[in-house]
């Protein structure tokens, strides 16, 4: 862990929730993460870490591009995964 | 009246309390007592609305539900736009989301 | 720790990795470390990579091509596509929820 969270949280009560707790409670249902380089996973969350790599299962994922002439998103591509690994620092955010 | 009475008699802040009972004695950690002050102000956000801005210009306005060592945030009713809100909101999250602290510029109170 | 713990079960299985620069690579992991660098065998190209003639397409990486094993740096993965036989999934929840649980357990 870093420094900062250590150093600092000492009187913080266990029972606090942190972000990470959203990845806990979300574990099993289906998320939607978006990642760097226009990409976006939909799948079922399997598993996380405090890097936030993450495992999903029966995953789509859409690739876009921005088209420069219209200025409206495109998909670019779409692929199927069964179980996929995503490496945390892809991850830029994740909901429901 | 000595000025240590006078301290006992203003009543502190609750960040010099929180400060003043992180007080450790060992010198390495005054290094930290910045990083400390820094981390406790942005947990007192926790429950506000917030303006944050990523790397990549993207900004979020939402409601600071938590908030971790790496900067990793949640916000709950966040909506999403490039740079400026008048460029058209791109998202309007209606559950909480997870934004990863790594590709967090700033963040501040509205 | 815990994708570390993964990837150990994963010795000797097939999966595809994909890497940051769009190179997707078919091969047996060998071994991994705790940075998740990864030691690939065997090493094959997916189908979306071949051309009509069933010629492997490196497009901007040709030095690639004719590589039978490589070592693979944790930092340039993106995705790695693995089986679903292969992975327990309640297994891996209770494990993301201990890991998360022990972490906050050390930082009190």
């Amino acid at each position: 862990m870093s420094s900062l969270a250590s150093s600092s949280t000492s009187k913080n009560n266990i029972n606090d929730l942190v972000p990470l707790d959203l990845l806990r409670l979300n574990l099993d249902t289906k998320v939607i993460v978006k990642l760097r380089d226009c990409r976006e996973l939909r799948g079922v969350l399997q598993a996380f870490d405090s890097h936030s790599n993450l495992v999903l299962s029966d995953c789509t994922e859409t690739v876009y591009k921005l088209n420069d002439v219209t200025d409206e998103l495109e998909i670019l591509e779409k692929n199927e995964s069964e179980m996929i690994f995503v490496r945390g620092d892809n991850v830029l955010l994740l909901t429901t | 009246m000595s000025t240590a009475e006078l301290q006992q008699n203003t009543p502190a802040t609750e960040e010099q309390q929180q400060q003043q009972q992180q007080a450790v004695p060992a010198t390495e950690d005054i290094v930290n007592t910045s990083l400390i002050s820094i981390f406790s102000f942005l947990k007192q956000l926790k429950g506000k609305r917030v303006l944050v801005k990523s790397h990549s210009g993207i900004c979020y306005k939402g409601r600071l539900e938590s908030i971790d060592g790496f900067m990793n945030i949640s916000l709950t009713d966040a909506i999403e736009y490039y740079e400026c809100e008048t460029n058209g909101i791109l998202n309007e999250y209606k559950n909480e989301i997870f934004v990863r602290g790594y590709g967090i510029m700033h963040m501040s109170e509205l | 720790m815990l994708f570390f713990s993964l990837f150990k079960t994963l010795v000797d299985q097939e999966v595809t990795i994909e890497l940051k620069n769009n190179l997707k690579l078919t091969g047996t992991i060998k071994s991994v470390d705790q940075f998740l660098n990864i030691k690939l065998d065997n090493i094959s190209t997916p189908e979306s990579h071949l051309d009509e003639d069933g010629d492997m397409i490196y497009l901007n990486n040709p030095h690639f091509a004719g590589l039978k094993n490589l070592f693979i740096r944790g930092s340039n993965i993106r995705y790695v596509h693995l089986k679903k036989s292969l992975v327990d999934c309640n297994l891996l929840q209770d494990a993301a929820r201990r890991e998360l649980a022990m972490e906050k357990r050390e930082e009190k």
